[in-house]
């Protein structure tokens, strides 16, 4: 994934892709829901344009880190589409997870914790 | 979370969906699911908001100012679907930023102007495939065919609002306008001309660049200085390849290197040492041959040109030829041929007619005294066949004419001959030979006789 920045000025497409993979490890959900999920689990400290999520699960479904698929809902609400992690989603979220708390942990003895 | 049943807020956000999707490239088999996706999550934010409180307009008005810029989010969902190139490129050049204007006055007559630029350049495509060597087709195509997808593109911008179309339509008609005007300024004195194009097109720059015109493409974003720049290097090079290609040159032709022309003279003189006769032996070998001179779809049709072959002799003092005889043999792989004199073709090892040289040779006929005398025969090129060797045979013969009314005979001199072989419109090689003093062919300068340039 390229580091181009999607919302705040330090989420690249990156981090945001594995903030999502991060999500979905816990459980299915659909895009509005991991918006919800993200904002509220930072407590507002990434606070991105809530369409912003789409363009960066359909990424991470071409990249067959996810997979989604279709719930309809009761009454005339409309259907959500699910996403859960793929096998290669898991790995990728492990992988990705190692490397983030490598990272931190270098900026910690930089930066201070 | 409740749920709003009025007032319906659904048009107005399947719009705004559309919207989004709109400035996007979104492959047509997602792009229902994706909208039925991002309606559902501005559907519940809309929900979401009612139950906190807002009215029913303030809950879509938050729930689409949340979702974020549609024209970014186009560009994303583009850059979602397709390669960084396609996403950076098509994908900022194309999307729908405005709708069809309707009655706006110009609209249809410059997108009409795009079309037929395409027509004209899909017709140049053609000739150009059709009719060009290999390599300079290629170039001619890569030129034509950057122009053609250029014009298809702005067409299809132009009716979308993107502003750059409107700019490219206005370099179009920039050219038309100067080639009018060229047109009035290269007129000869004292003639008039009518620049009937050049009148058309000031006709369709007027609302090219009209207020209203304007207006509408107000809603485009800039592309950006690095795609604007491509842009217009690809205008460039989609105007400028298609004249380079005439000047290209093309490997797959021959060139002189690839023929050897070798001529020998053998010389039967007089008691005074004059020449009486003389055998010219020239041998012409190609290496190779051309590979599709008449153009790749061999549509080259207006191409008369043939190769010819030239043999003139120089005036052998006090003497004149009275008999010239010609044969045209191949003698690499001995087919059996030979063609001393009468029907004079050229036929290959199955017995096909490869190649006819019609003119039959000058005999016994007395030409002027003291003048040069030369033979020419013509043929397809493709008659030859590469690898062989081709030996043409002359023999000439001189008689006396000093009884002629002469002040003052010149002393005797060898005759020289000179052999040109031109192969078609493209080069000319000549050589020259005397009694027992051989030639090897040199490449001649261009323009030559025979040929057009």
């Amino acid at each position: 994934m390229s580091e181009q920045q999607v919302g705040g000025p330090q989420l690249s497409r990156g981090e945001f892709g594995l903030l999502i993979l991060g999500l979905l490890g816990r459980r299915e959900m659909y895009g509005y829901e991991i918006v919800a999920e993200l904002r509220r689990s930072t407590e507002g400290a990434i606070d991105l344009p809530e369409g912003t999520v789409y363009p960066a699960l359909r990424r991470l479904e071409r990249d067959g880190l996810i997979g989604g698929h279709w719930v309809e809902m009761a009454g005339n609400a409309p259907r959500r589409r699910y996403y859960r992690l793929t096998q290669q989603g898991e790995k990728a979220l492990a992988a990705g997870r190692e490397d983030w708390l490598r990272f931190k942990s270098a900026a910690d003895a930089v930066l201070g914790s | 979370m409740s749920e709003m049943t009025f007032p319906n807020p659904e048009p107005r956000l399947r719009a705004q969906v559309e919207s989004i999707l709109a400035g996007s490239s979104v492959p047509a088999a997602d792009r229902q699911d994706l909208a039925e996706e991002l309606y559902g999550h501005l559907w519940q934010r809309c929900q979401d908001a009612l139950a906190a409180g807002a009215s029913a307009s303030e809950a879509v008005e938050t729930a689409i100012r949340s979702f974020g810029e549609a024209g970014r989010l186009g560009h994303e969902m583009t850059g979602a679907y397709h390669s960084r190139l396609y996403a950076t490129t098509i994908g900022v050049l194309l999307p729908v930023v405005a709708p069809p204007p309707g009655k706006l006055w110009g609209y249809r007559r410059l997108r009409l102007l795009l079309a037929l630029g395409a027509i004209v350049e899909l017709i140049l495509l053609w000739l150009g495939l059709t009719q060009l060597t290999p390599v300079r087709a290629a170039v001619f195509a890569s030129g034509a065919g950057l122009a053609l997808a250029l014009d298809v593109m702005a067409f299809r911008a132009f009716g979308r609002g993107q502003r750059w179309a409107l700019r490219y339509c206005q370099f179009l008609l920039a050219i038309v306008l100067v080639q009018g005007a060229e047109f009035v300024f290269a007129a000869p004195p004292g003639t008039y001309t009518l620049p009937l194009l050049g009148l058309i097109g000031l006709w369709m720059l007027l609302p090219a660049m009209g207020a209203e015109m304007a207006e509408w493409f107000s809603h485009s974003r800039p592309i950006g200085r690095v795609l604007a720049i491509g842009l217009v290097v690809a205008v460039a090079a989609g105007y400028l390849l298609p004249y380079v290609a005439a000047a290209v040159p093309d490997p797959t032709q021959v060139s002189a290197s690839d023929l050897d022309l070798q001529v020998s003279a053998v010389c039967t003189r007089d008691a005074s040492g004059g020449v009486t006769a003389m055998d010219v032996n020239t041998r012409v070998h190609w290496t190779r041959l051309d590979l599709f001179p008449d153009g790749l779809g061999q549509g080259n049709i207006a191409s008369s040109w043939l190769d010819g072959f030239e043999t003139g002799v120089s005036p052998s003092g006090g003497r004149n030829i009275v008999d010239w005889r010609t044969a045209w043999v191949p003698i690499t792989s001995h087919v059996p041929m030979y063609f001393p004199y009468g029907d004079r073709q050229i036929t290959s090892p199955n017995g096909s007619v490869d190649g006819l040289i019609p003119a039959p040779p000058p005999s016994l006929v007395a030409l002027d005294p003291y003048v040069p005398a030369s033979d020419a025969i013509e043929f397809t090129p493709g008659s030859l066949h590469a690898g062989w060797t081709y030996e043409f045979v002359q023999h000439l013969q001189w008689q006396d004419v000093s009884a002629q009314p002469e002040p003052t005979p010149p002393a005797p001199v060898d005759p020289l001959v000179i052999v040109r072989y031109a192969h078609l419109d493209r080069l000319v090689v000549q050589a020259l030979a005397s009694c027992d003093r051989p030639g090897s062919g040199v490449q001649m300068q261009l323009p030559y006789p025979w040929t057009s340039q």
